[in-house]
């Protein structure tokens, strides 16, 4: 465990900004009831999002060191962090999934839900669009009848 | 007396009504169970209106078969899926996953069902023959006693952590903080809300849980799009008798936690297997593979403890008419619905209800090992899906199972956004099971803390004292203590010194 | 030809639109949504079930139910106020929401809502642990004020049944406690028992069956007359007669819906509901309960709202545990 271990890519700023989100949250802990008593509503979030903090500053001071250790060859440019980090495949597919979640309510539970999985079926390749027109069909009926009718969850 | 127990006993066996509707409540148990957001507690729940005219044996059998196949059916998804289909099958998708990805999901859910059963079991043998004695130990835990066993569960996080100790705690703590969001149940104030309505409520653990392991795990898997599914080997998949010789002492002893967590009134099956897990770790020093790679003892443990907690569960619901859980306590409603008067009167009043569900609890657990072990080969064969298909099924599943939690369209963005976080999380080398440890600790140590503190009027001296003055208060600091020490570099300190002198 | 077809088509959509607003007047035409602002296995999610299939045969429609728990009840009472108005989403409700504005939880209470039935009323019991040397209210108060701050009272949380009775107990005596919130009144009745709570005001709904057990005592009933098989626990008023001014007090169970819903809607609601509280099987299971069936709605269910309102929370705000006033928000006093 100790240094031997090599940074991820884009390791360096993710802790960054983790130790920022942390700082925020420790920020917002201390504004629930300050420091005025041991049994407060803010002392847990306090004690908790400072540990946070403090582990966050640790893995930094960490990365730090291991970064000088690294030799400059091993270095990634940034493009390459960010492809590996961020392919246009999850990036594409994240957007299909945010569509997907603002659709539902206007258009209601069948349609968007056909309609997100081919378009997911056919953009990752699942099988031949006609199939995957008619897997989505069967999957979007299925669920609905099994939490619709059997479970009483009340799709919207 | 004793004839009259037996006959109790046996009802169920004997009624052709009632042995169907426990063999269907178990079946359809397990499906509820794999399926993440539909929890035991919500299909209890509407078990109560459908079954309203019911007789109330029936109604009774029917909720005790989903009882015991929904805790078990949890593992399904968590193995094939690596989402927990219940919090209590958290600490199965530590080790099932993995033996997924290596194709031995039909072996690995063979393991759990067989394990979880014995749990099952020796739930039932401890509700049988000593529920007075525990639901009496179990009325002596105070908060600061909870707060214990909080922080047993979370010494977890050392060996959960992964390649760096501080990302573990980073995301334990992270953890504690998203539990804390909402109402606060004390005092009514708003924690992390930003004055918003919609925070107020909080957000359900379930969510997260589904979020950071299912939605991210898939967004993960878009990396290998490419890569051929696994080949799954469904072909031993009942396992041998040695290998459940193997793991039944294991199994025992984590059955053991579980009987007794269930019991207390402020816990349940999810830190009841999560402690399980923790105790595998520390006691099995050569795991069949190493813990979090496949080890099968990573499954044993918690599966053997979660079923043994439904029996557990029922020991204060039966011997006092208190809830051990969030299931049995729908099940008290029921009992009032059907003009039954659960309370301590009722073992007294009501006797043949205790025989009548100890038996119907045993007869659950034998048709759980039939289903449990039928059908196995369809399930592996899910995984064995192009990734394609499966990867935006998994997404819609949990979109399903985070809304049907409280039917509140937010939390799916809130899906969503711990998918997403949890995603750069592991790229970064994050491990997401701490997060989920502090989610399901973190509000129960906050609780339990400030109520013992309360209790004290914020005196920490007298906290102290009462912590060595009460016997199990101090039993579990000393257990936390030596959790503690045995974690640290300190014994190795002590041995290494030791053999030094030795060879001096 | 194409212009009868024109016609026929202007027909057969008139006679549909028709036929739809003929529909309307026949309410319930699907489904219904009844949120509950409890979670599952509370006493809020108990009477709601155990009415529930009573009124489904007199509506003829189901009422699908849902916990939506959370923020004491205003989770729901926020939901249900974002639907339409058309009388498809029920509110199963307890008191809770008629202190919210008082504790600055929400601007929603009941007063927004048409009490479609309150359908019952809890009787409230002082119960303490049997190891105490109390055997009265008396004992209690007076060891309450020897030792200010130092007996354990069970509670749960701000606005919670505990919370009142023991703000109006600090009214009528004056004495001080350490309130330990609990997540409900089972949690706390089980510390009660195990000793880690000296005394909890409770619904008799959560503690009749340890009563009757002798697991735990009960020291007095929220009541100044007799409550029928109630008679062997002292009233409140024998002890504390400065108590009178509160009562008659309790939780509630009621069943509520958009103030600005159809009438006809709210008739057919109000009927439905009548007649299922009206009916022998729910009163058995009040009385298994430990509860008083009200069966009360429209204009005499909101006078009854308007008073338990304006007890409460000017009892709460004579001892400084309000956020905000209720003269504020227009609540007369009492």
């Amino acid at each position: 465990m100790k240094n031997v271990r090599k940074l991820h890519p884009g390791e360096t700023v993710i802790s960054w900004l983790l130790l920022a989100f942390s700082a925020f949250v420790l920020y917002q802990a201390i504004a629930i009831s300050g420091f005025s008593g041991l049994s407060t509503p803010g002392a847990f979030p306090v004690a908790s999002s400072a540990i946070m903090t403090g582990a966050m500053l640790w893995l930094v001071v960490q990365n730090l060191r291991i970064a000088r250790r690294t030799p400059e060859q091993d270095k990634q440019p940034a493009w390459a962090v960010m492809h590996e980090l961020l392919p246009l495949r999850i990036v594409l597919f994240t957007l299909l999934i945010v569509a997907y979640m603002l659709l539902l309510q206007p258009l209601g539970f069948l349609i968007s839900t056909f309609m997100f999985l081919c378009s997911g079926f056919i953009y990752l390749r699942g099988s031949t669009p006609l199939r995957c027109v008619v897997i989505a069909a069967v999957a979007v009926v299925v669920i609905y009848g099994l939490f619709n009718y059997l479970f009483r969850v009340v799709l919207p | 007396m004793a004839d009259s127990m037996f006959g109790y006993f046996m009802m169920s066996w004997l009624d052709p009504s009632l042995l169907g509707l426990t063999a269907l409540g178990t079946l359809a148990g397990i499906y509820v169970g794999a399926i993440p957001g539909l929890s035991v507690t919500m299909a209890v729940s509407i078990l109560i209106s459908f079954t309203f005219s019911w007789d109330v044996n029936n109604a009774l059998a029917l909720m005790v078969g989903v009882y015991i196949g929904g805790v078990y059916g949890g593992s399904r998804s968590a193995i094939l899926l690596n989402i927990p289909g219940a919090p209590s099958a958290i600490a199965t998708a530590f080790d099932g996953f993995p033996l997924a990805k290596q194709g031995l999901a039909g072996q690995a859910i063979g393991v759990t069902t067989v394990v979880s059963v014995i749990g099952g079991f020796i739930g039932i043998l401890v509700l049988a023959i000593a529920a007075p004695l525990v639901s009496d130990v179990a009325l002596m835990f105070a908060p600061r006693d909870y707060l214990l066993l909080a922080l047993m569960g979370l010494l977890l996080v050392a060996s959960l952590s992964g390649e760096s100790m501080a990302k573990g705690i980073f995301c334990a703590a992270f953890g504690a903080c998203i539990g804390m969001v909402g109402m606060d149940p004390m005092t009514a104030e708003g924690r992390f809300t930003f004055d918003t309505v919609m925070l107020l409520g909080g957000i359900p653990y379930v969510v997260a849980m589904i979020g950071f392991f299912g939605v991210s795990e898939a967004l993960y898997q878009l990396h290998h799009i490419g890569l051929k599914p696994i080949k799954q080997d469904v072909s031993k998949i009942i396992p041998s008798w040695s290998v459940v010789l193997k793991y039944l002492p294991l199994s025992i002893r984590t059955s053991f936690i579980g009987v007794f967590i269930g019991a207390l009134p402020g816990t349940g099956g999810d830190i009841a297997s999560l402690m399980a897990y923790d105790h595998a770790k520390r006691s099995v020093k050569n795991p069949s593979k190493p813990f979090g790679e496949g080890a099968y003892e990573g499954l044993v443990a918690p599966e053997s403890a979660n079923n043994a907690a439904v029996g557990g569960a029922y020991i204060p619901m039966l011997t006092l008419g208190m809830p051990g859980d969030a299931v049995t306590a729908v099940i008290i409603g029921a009992l009032y619905i059907h003009g039954l008067k659960p309370g301590p009167m009722m073992m007294i009043e009501t006797p043949h209800l205790f025989w009548f569900t100890v038996g119907n609890l045993t007869l659950a657990n034998i048709f759980l090992l039939i289903f449990g072990l039928t059908g196995i080969k369809i399930f592996a064969k899910m995984v064995e899906l192009p990734k394609g298909l499966l990867l935006p099924l998994i997404i819609i599943l949990s979109v399903v199972g985070a809304y049907a939690i409280n039917n509140n369209i937010a939390d799916i963005f809130w899906l969503l956004g711990f998918g997403v976080f949890g995603y750069f999380l592991k790229m970064a080398g994050f491990q997401v099971g701490p997060i989920i440890l502090g989610v399901i600790l973190g509000p129960l140590m906050d609780v339990s803390y400030r109520r013992a503190m309360i209790s004290v009027g914020d005196s920490t001296l007298e906290l102290m004292h009462e912590l060595v003055t009460s016997p199990i208060s101090l039993i579990l600091s000393l257990v936390v203590i030596w959790l503690i020490v045995s974690q640290t570099a300190l014994p190795r300190l002590i041995k290494a010194r030791f053999s030094k002198g030795k060879t001096a | 030809m194409k212009h009868s077809f024109t016609k026929a088509l202007v027909c057969s959509t008139l006679a549909g639109l028709l036929s739809c607003g003929l529909q309307a007047a026949d309410f319930p035409e699907k489904n219904l949504q009844g949120a509950i602002m409890w979670g599952a296995g509370g006493a809020t999610d108990n009477v709601a079930r155990a009415v529930t299939p009573l009124v489904e045969p007199v509506l003829g429609e189901e009422i699908v139910l849902v916990n939506k728990s959370g923020g004491a009840g205003a989770i729901s009472t926020n939901y249900v106020n974002s639907r339409p108005s058309d009388g498809y989403t029920l509110l199963y409700g307890a008191e809770n929401p008629q202190l919210h504005k008082v504790l600055g939880l929400s601007k929603i209470d009941y007063a927004d809502f048409y009490p479609v039935n309150i359908l019952a009323r809890g009787v409230v019991v002082i119960v303490a642990n049997n190891d105490k040397p109390w055997t009265s209210m008396k004992d209690l108060v007076a060891d309450a004020q020897a030792n200010p701050g130092t007996v354990k009272m069970g509670s749960t949380g701000p606005g919670g049944l505990p919370f009142v009775v023991g703000a109006m107990l600090k009214t009528a005596t004056d004495f001080d406690v350490r309130a330990v919130p609990f997540d409900g009144e089972g949690p706390g009745i089980t510390a009660l028992q195990g000793g880690h709570v000296d005394f909890m005001p409770a619904g008799l709904t959560a503690v009749r069956e340890h009563i009757r057990a002798g697991r735990v005592k009960a020291l007095a009933v929220l009541s100044d007359t007799p409550i029928p098989g109630l008679e062997e626990i002292p009233l409140i008023t024998a002890d504390i007669p400065e108590f009178k001014k509160f009562l008659p007090w309790g939780p509630f169970y009621g069943v509520f819906a958009k103030r600005d819903i159809p009438d006809d809607a709210k008739a057919k609601l109000t009927d439905a509901f009548q007649q299922a509280a009206a009916t022998e099987q729910f009163g058995k299971f009040m009385q298994d309960f430990g509860a008083v069936v009200t069966n009360i709605s429209g204009d005499e269910a909101d006078a009854f709202l308007k008073h338990w309102q304006s007890v409460t929370t000017w009892s709460l705000e004579a001892v400084g545990e309000t956020k905000v006033s209720p003269a504020e928000f227009g609540i007369a006093k009492p």
